[in-house]
Formats: C-alpha cells, sequence, structure tokens
C-alpha cells in the first residue's frame, strides 16, 4: 500500500494520491505499524513540499521523524531532519533550519552517509548566506565539497560552486562569483543534461553577475540570460523563468529599454504571483516602481503591504513551525523526560516537602511562642492579681493588727476605766445604807452587766477578725474604699453578686474588671460630679455583667471616646471578649453608665 | 462663818463612768474650811480651752485618750506640759491605767505631777487621801508610783512632745516624709529623733513596725 502511495505521489501528485495515502495511513494505524506509518507521513511531507504548503509539508516531516526515531532508524531521522531543514529555510526560518541540520549531521557523521552530508553542509552553506554571515557559509560549503558523491559529482560540485557564486554576488564581489559560476559550467560537459535546472541557473548567474560586475560585453550576457530562460521554459521551471525574466527586465532596464524591461518584469511579477513565489514577487515590483516614477508610490505600497503580510506569514509559519517542534521534541524526549521528571519531580518533591517541614516547624516555633506569651502574660495578669491580693492580704494584715490594738486599747482603757469608775463610784457607796445609796448601788451593778456585754462583743470582734481574708472581692472593695476616702462627697456602692466564684474566672478578667473600675472610678471623681457611684458585678446564665453607674453630669459619648480612659476600658473591654456599652446624654439618662458583659465560660455556668 | 476655801477641780478623763466616780468619792471629802468644786470634761482640747477661760486649783488628768484624726493635744500628757508651761501654780493629778515603768518614768519627767495614781491601785479611800495631800501637802504618789520612782531608774532620756507626735504618725500609718507637715522639723531632723527613739527602745531592725510594737509596749500609743 506504501509503494502504491509513493507511485502515486511519483506520477499522480494531486488529490488521488492524497486518498490513497490517508488509506495507507489507517492501515498502517490499523495494523499498529508504526515505521509504514511513518512512511505514509514522509510521503505526505513530499506531496505538500511540492505543492509548496511547506507547513504540512514540515508537520508530516516532523511526524515521521520523531517515529523514526523512537523506532529507533536514525538513519530516516535524520533524513526526515534535513527535509524539515530544507522546508524551514524555504520558508525563511534560518535559525530553525540550521539547528535541523546540525542534528542531522551529528546522526549522518556517525552513520558514515557522506552523500546526506553534502547535502547538509550544503543547506548549512545556503542558510548561513541568507542569515548575511558569509564566511560561515563559504566554510560549509567547502566542507560540502569533501561529502561530494562520486555517482553525482557534477552536479554536487556545480551546485556547490553555484551558492558559492551566489555568496560573492551577495557580497558584491561580482568578478569571483562569477570565476565559480564558470568552475561549475566548465567541469562537466555533461551537466547539461545531467541537470538543465541547474545548468541554466548558473548561465543565468553568471550573466546578470556579469551585468553587476559591469562587462561590456553585452551581447554575450545577453544571450546567456535568454539561452538560460528558454532552457528553463523548456523544462517548465517556473521559479526559474520568472528569476530569468527578472534578470532580462534589469537588463534592459540597464540598457534605459524601459519598454522591454517592463514587459519582462510584469511577466516576472504575475509569474510569482501564480506561483506564490513572494520573493521574486517583490523583486519584481521593487525594479518596476523604479522604472515607473509616476506609478513608484503605488508600487512601493504594494511592496511594503507583500512584505508586511510575507514577514507576518512567515513569522506565523515560524511560530508553527517552533510549536509542531516543541511538540515533535516532546515526543522524542518523552523517556528521557520521564527520567528527568522523576529526577526533577523527586528535587522538587525534596524542597517542597523542605519547605513544608521548615514553614511547618516555622508554624509550630511561632504558635510556641504565641503560647509561650500566651503563658506569660497569664503569669503577668496571675501576677498582678496575686499582688493586688497579696497587697489586699497585708491591709487586712494591717488592719487586724490595728483592730487588736484598738480591742486591746478598748479593753485596758474602756473597759478597765469604766470598771475602775464603777469600782470606785460602789466604794464610796459601800458604807452608805440610805435609799438614795441602795439605788446608786444598782445602777452600777447594771452598769457592770453593760461592760460584760460590750466584753462579749470585743471578744466575738477578736474572733470574728481573724477569718478576713483577701479575695477578688476584697479587692474590689478596698479599691471603691479607697475611692471613698478621696472624694468623701460622694457615696459609693459596690454590690457583687455572692453567687460568682471567683476562683473559677479568669485572672485576665479579674484583672481587666479591677482595672476598668479603677478608671471608671478615676474618670468619675474627675468629671462627672456624681454624688452617687454604684458599682454592681452580677451574673446570670450566659453572662457576668460589670456596670458602673454615676448619677454625675454626664457625657457626649461621641466626643468622648477619643479620650485615653474611656479607650483604655474599650480595649481591655476588647481583651476579654467583652461587650462593651457606655451610656450618658445622648440616651436621654442623668449621669454615664458603663456596661460589660463578659460571656461566661462553659464550664462555670 | 468661817470663810471656807473655795477649790475648783477640773477632772478631765473620756469615760462618764469614771468621771462619775470621782465624783462620787470625792464628794465625801470632808477638810475644814474648804469647798470643793468638780467640773469634768471628756478630751484635752477643751480641757485646754476650759484652763484658759476659768481658774482651777487642782486638774485630774487621765493619759490615754481615745485617739481622734482632728485632735490638737493627743493625751493628758501633752496637755499636762502645757498647764504646768502656762499655769504652774495649778496642781495636776495623773490618773492612768498605764503600768509601763518607762513611760511613767517620762511621765513623771515632763509633767512633775503633784499626785500620780494608778487606776489599778486606786481605791476610794487612797484617793481621797491623795486629793487631801495635794490640796495641803503635795506631793502623793500611789504605792506602785512610789515604788517605781523608789527604784533609782535614771532615764537615760525623756521623750518629748514631739517624739510622742512622731510615734503616733507612725502608728496611724503617716510615711516619715510626711512627718514633717505634723511638726516643724526637717525630715533629716526626723529621721534623726527616729533613731533615736529606736535607740531609746533598743530597737536594731530598720522600718518603723519594731518601733512602734515597742512604743506600743510602753504604752505611747
Amino acid at each position: 500500500m506504501l509503494y502504491l502511495s509513493y507511485k502515486y505521489l511519483k506520477y499522480f501528485p494531486d488529490e488521488d494520491f492524497k486518498k490513497v495515502n490517508a488509506l495507507s495511513e489507517r492501515l498502517a494505524k490499523e495494523r499498529n505499524d508504526s515505521l509504514k506509518l511513518a512512511g505514509g507521513y514522509w510521503d505526505l511531507a513530499e506531496y505538500y513540499h511540492k505543492k509548496r504548503i511547506e507547513d504540512s509539508a514540515y508537520f508530516y516531516y516532523s511526524s515521521a521523524q520523531k517515529i523514526y526515531e523512537l523506532k529507533e532508524e536514525p538513519y530516516s531521522s535524520a533524513r526526515m531532519l534535513l527535509q524539515m531543514a530544507n522546508v524551514e529555510s524555504n520558508i525563511g526560518n534560518y535559525t530553525g533550519s540550521e539547528i535541523s541540520t546540525v542534528k542531522a549531521i551529528e546522526i549522518f557523521k556517525e552513520l558514515g552517509k557522506n552523500d546526506k552530508l553534502y547535502s547538509s553542509y550544503n543547506n548549512l552553506g545556503i542558510v548561513y548566506c541568507e542569515l548575511g554571515e558569509y564566511d560561515e557559509a563559504i566554510k560549509n560549503h567547502q566542507t560540502a565539497l569533501d561529502y561530494i558523491n562520486e555517482n553525482f559529482s557534477d552536479t554536487q560540485y556545480a551546485s556547490t560552486m553555484n551558492n558559492l557564486g551566489v555568496i560573492y554576488f551577495n557580497m558584491k564581489d561580482y568578478h569571483r562569483a562569477i570565476e565559480k559560476y564558470e568552475k561549475a559550467i566548465d567541469y562537466s560537459s555533461d551537466l547539461k543534461n545531467q541537470s538543465p535546472k541547474l545548468y541554466a541557473m548558473l548561465i543565468d548567474n553568471k550573466a546578470i553577475s556579469e551585468l553587476y560586475y559591469g562587462n561590456n560585453n553585452l551581447d554575450s550576457i545577453l544571450s546567456g540570460m535568454k539561452k538560460a530562460l528558454s532552457i528553463r521554459v523548456e523544462n517548465n521551471i517556473k521559479d526559474g523563468i520568472t528569476i530569468s525574466k527578472i534578470h532580462l527586465g534589469e537588463f534592459y532596464k540597464m540598457q534605459k529599454d524601459t519598454l522591454l524591461a517592463k514587459e519582462f518584469l510584469e511577466e516576472a511579477k504575475d509569474l510569482a504571483n501564480q506561483t506564490r513565489n513572494i520573493r521574486d514577487y517583490l523583486k519584481s515590483i521593487l525594479i518596476l516602481s523604479a522604472l515607473n516614477p509616476k506609478d513608484e508610490v503605488a508600487y512601493l505600497k504594494r511592496y511594503i503591504s507583500v512584505n508586511d503580510s510575507m514577514t507576518k506569514s512567515q513569522l506565523g509559519v515560524r511560530e508553527k513551525f517552533t510549536k509542531i517542534r516543541l511538540e515533535t521534541d516532546n515526543y522524542i524526549n518523552v523517556a528521557k523526560e520521564l527520567g528527568n521528571k522523576m529526577v526533577i519531580t523527586i528535587s522538587l518533591s525534596i524542597v517542597l516537602f523542605s519547605i513544608i517541614a521548615l514553614s511547618y516547624f516555622n508554624f509550630r516555633q511561632k504558635s510556641k511562642n504565641k503560647r509561650l506569651e500566651l503563658i506569660h502574660t497569664q503569669n503577668i495578669n496571675k501576677q498582678e492579681i496575686h499582688d493586688l491580693t497579696i497587697s489586699v492580704q497585708e491591709k487586712f494584715l494591717e488592719g487586724a493588727e490595728q483592730e487588736k490594738f484598738r480591742i486591746s486599747r478598748e479593753l485596758h482603757d474602756g473597759v478597765l476605766g469604766r470598771i475602775f469608775g464603777v469600782r470606785l463610784s460602789l466604794d464610796s457607796l459601800n458604807e452608805k445604807t440610805t435609799e438614795d445609796a441602795i439605788l446608786k448601788r444598782q445602777k452600777y451593778i447594771d452598769e457592770i452587766q453593760l461592760i460584760s456585754e460590750d466584753i462579749r462583743i470585743l471578744s466575738h470582734k477578736l474572733i470574728k477578725k481573724k477569718e478576713g481574708k483577701a479575695n477578688f472581692e476584697s479587692v474590689l472593695t478596698d479599691l471603691v474604699t479607697m475611692q471613698k476616702a478621696i472624694n468623701e462627697t460622694t457615696k459609693y456602692h459596690l454590690f457583687i453578686e455572692d453567687k460568682i466564684n471567683w476562683n473559677k474566672i479568669d485572672d485576665v478578667i479579674k484583672v481587666n474588671l479591677y482595672r476598668i473600675v479603677q478608671e471608671a472610678l478615676m474618670n468619675i471623681s474627675k468629671h462627672a460630679a456624681a454624688s452617687i457611684v454604684k458599682i454592681t458585678i452580677s451574673k446570670n446564665n450566659r453572662f457576668t455583667t460589670l456596670t458602673v453607674e454615676d448619677n454625675g453630669v454626664g457625657f457626649i459619648v461621641q466626643n468622648a471616646l477619643e479620650g485615653i480612659g474611656l479607650n483604655n476600658i474599650e480595649a481591655r473591654a476588647k481583651e476579654m471578649n467583652a461587650y462593651f456599652k457606655i451610656l450618658s446624654r445622648e440616651s436621654g439618662i442623668l449621669g454615664t453608665i458603663i456596661r460589660i458583659e463578659i460571656k461566661n465560660n462553659d464550664d462555670d455556668k | 462663818m468661817i470663810n471656807k476655801k473655795i477649790i475648783n477641780i477640773l477632772m478631765v478623763d473620756d469615760h462618764y463612768m469614771i468621771l462619775e466616780g470621782y465624783k462620787n468619792v470625792l464628794s465625801g471629802l470632808e477638810l475644814e474650811n474648804v469647798v470643793t468644786n468638780f467640773h469634768t470634761i471628756d478630751n484635752c482640747d477643751d480641757a485646754w480651752e476650759m484652763i484658759n477661760t476659768s481658774k482651777f486649783d487642782i486638774i485630774f488628768l487621765d493619759i490615754n485618750f481615745t485617739p481622734k484624726n482632728d485632735a490638737k493635744i493627743l493625751s493628758g500628757e501633752d496637755l499636762g506640759i502645757k498647764i504646768k508651761k502656762s499655769f504652774p501654780e495649778v496642781k495636776i493629778v495623773v490618773l492612768t491605767t498605764l503600768e509601763n515603768s518607762f513611760r511613767l518614768q517620762n511621765i513623771f519627767n515632763n509633767v512633775e505631777p503633784d499626785g500620780f495614781l494608778l487606776k489599778g491601785e486606786t481605791t476610794s479611800k487612797n484617793l481621797i487621801r491623795c486629793l487631801e495631800s495635794v490640796i495641803e501637802n503635795p506631793p502623793y504618789y500611789g504605792p506602785k508610783i512610789s515604788k517605781l520612782l523608789r527604784s533609782e531608774m535614771k532615764l537615760k532620756y525623756t521623750l518629748d512632745e514631739v517624739d510622742r507626735i512622731i510615734l503616733f504618725q507612725l502608728s496611724i500609718g503617716t510615711k516619715t516624709k510626711d512627718i514633717t507637715d505634723h511638726v516643724h522639723l526637717s525630715l533629716r531632723a526626723v529621721e534623726n529623733r527616729k533613731k533615736k527613739l529606736k535607740e531609746i527602745f533598743d530597737v536594731f531592725e530598720s522600718g518603723n513596725k519594731e518601733l512602734l510594737e515597742r512604743a506600743r509596749e510602753c504604752g505611747y500609743i
């Protein structure tokens, strides 16, 4: 089947071939014969290449190439690479072409396929020439000469000479260019038969070089050109005919025969357009514009737009090629990359793991630090409440001490004194038996009863005072008592609900409550001019609530929230996650109410 | 009628029962040519005002009074000193429940009373005898005071009013630096006084606690 499609390609390069090829491709796929499939691709590529549908050609060449490479058919693979390079060179992707060629050369060298090496170096030379790297181009063409196949030595040598001629022509070294062309023509008398295309090209190139070189033998130049044209026409080499006509146009232009020049160039232009030979199309337009000063602008505009669209399409095609190449490369490198990927994946995994581990440890450390900080804060709070308690405890002890002395003094001065008084009186009445004296005696006996009652009370006080123990309530009480001492005109009332178990309440909350009360009392004594202050701490199922109320002058809350005191209260409320509300003038009440609601912990309900 | 001598007596004590006891006992006094008028008052400041407005011949003084923050004259001792200074002719009888010999010595030195009795040992009989003696042939000391004075104990140092103010202020919790508000002394002088007081009371500890304890034992506060 493949053979059939190949035959079709050779003799019927048209749509029928495509049908046959599609059939063979399907069969190949069905049989899972990838080599045959690659062969099909190759044929398709050749088909498109001939049709100048270069992107499709490139696609099939590269598809075939990757199959060959996978199937370890390096020679075929390299041949595909070289074809790809040719296609790339044709569409102006010289760099891509260079890469493909170099790859192909490596394989060919390994396999010792010298004939293919010639083609490869030849292509490289052409590519460098197009890239303007003439020295490199010449070098490659000379290398190509080393690999000339004996069977095709004539054409290959001539071809290389031609290419070298073109290089020198581009370098405006017309003398050397002519020299190379002559060498090629003289090398083999059989060239005309072997490759009329190349022969025509050589004659034509030589003629145009002579023209530019300034050879006065115009007849010989013209005859060379015409000879080339006739050969090309004879062999239906359309690109060649176009070039010949351009060269003739140039010739007549130089001879100031504008009419003839125009005629040739218009023909060249139309032909180039027909064959989608943009390069020559542009060239003809450019010369035509010089020939028609009137229409110069129009020609130039045409030139520019075509050139632009060409550049664009070239760019597009190049991108397409790059894509195809990438896909191909990916395909080739699947196995290799899989290996690489493993390495990359493993290293990435290690890196990723390290990062995760690091961030985890970092996080752990951070949260540990946070926890330590929290513990530290808790300790500070604990310390603060402890200090408060201790200071109150000390006050209690001091108070107890003072109470002790007070009782002792009461006993000593009071009780003793009164007994002394009673004793003295009774003493004086002792010897008297008058009615009056008897009444008086009864009075002092009653007094003794009163004294004994006082002693009983005192002893009771001594026992009771021993129970005095500092806790959060007494700390608050102490705070209020202190405030009372400072602000004697204000009455303070402190109500703390008995059922609150302060031992279960967090120290942070206790400290904050204490400070809030302190702050509030300070604000009241500074600004409120209140006569009554009521501090209440109550508790229901959900909240422990602190309210500080006063009947003072109040204030406008919005204006005062900037104040440090209220800010502190608010901040402390926030710290406890408590609800904070302050009511004053705008709520239409007398004085101020500060309300803090702390949500109870679940375990101390 | 024989012209009887009128003796005005002021009794200063903060317990009405004691004052009543004094009156009950002393109204039984039977002295020829003597008529006694008894006046009573329960605090030193008012007593001092009375002394300055009326003439008294004999003043019965208690030493310890229930402390009052606004009191100017803190104790009978201070009042005694003032009387001694302003009215040296007035006879003073000190009647106290105090028993600390150091304190008693101090009172003795400062007030130089004409009569000195401890309430605990005082009966109606020796109270009358004391009054008789003070009127006719002072001084009169109760048995324990006599014994104390005979013991030949000599005081190295007598606490004066400033010392007592310092001790009192310290006892009610006044800070040393604020004591300068209550005595006409510099802070340095107050510190020196405190140092001396500690020496007197044999206190070696720094701070006020030990000093106040000792002062309390001695009945100064």
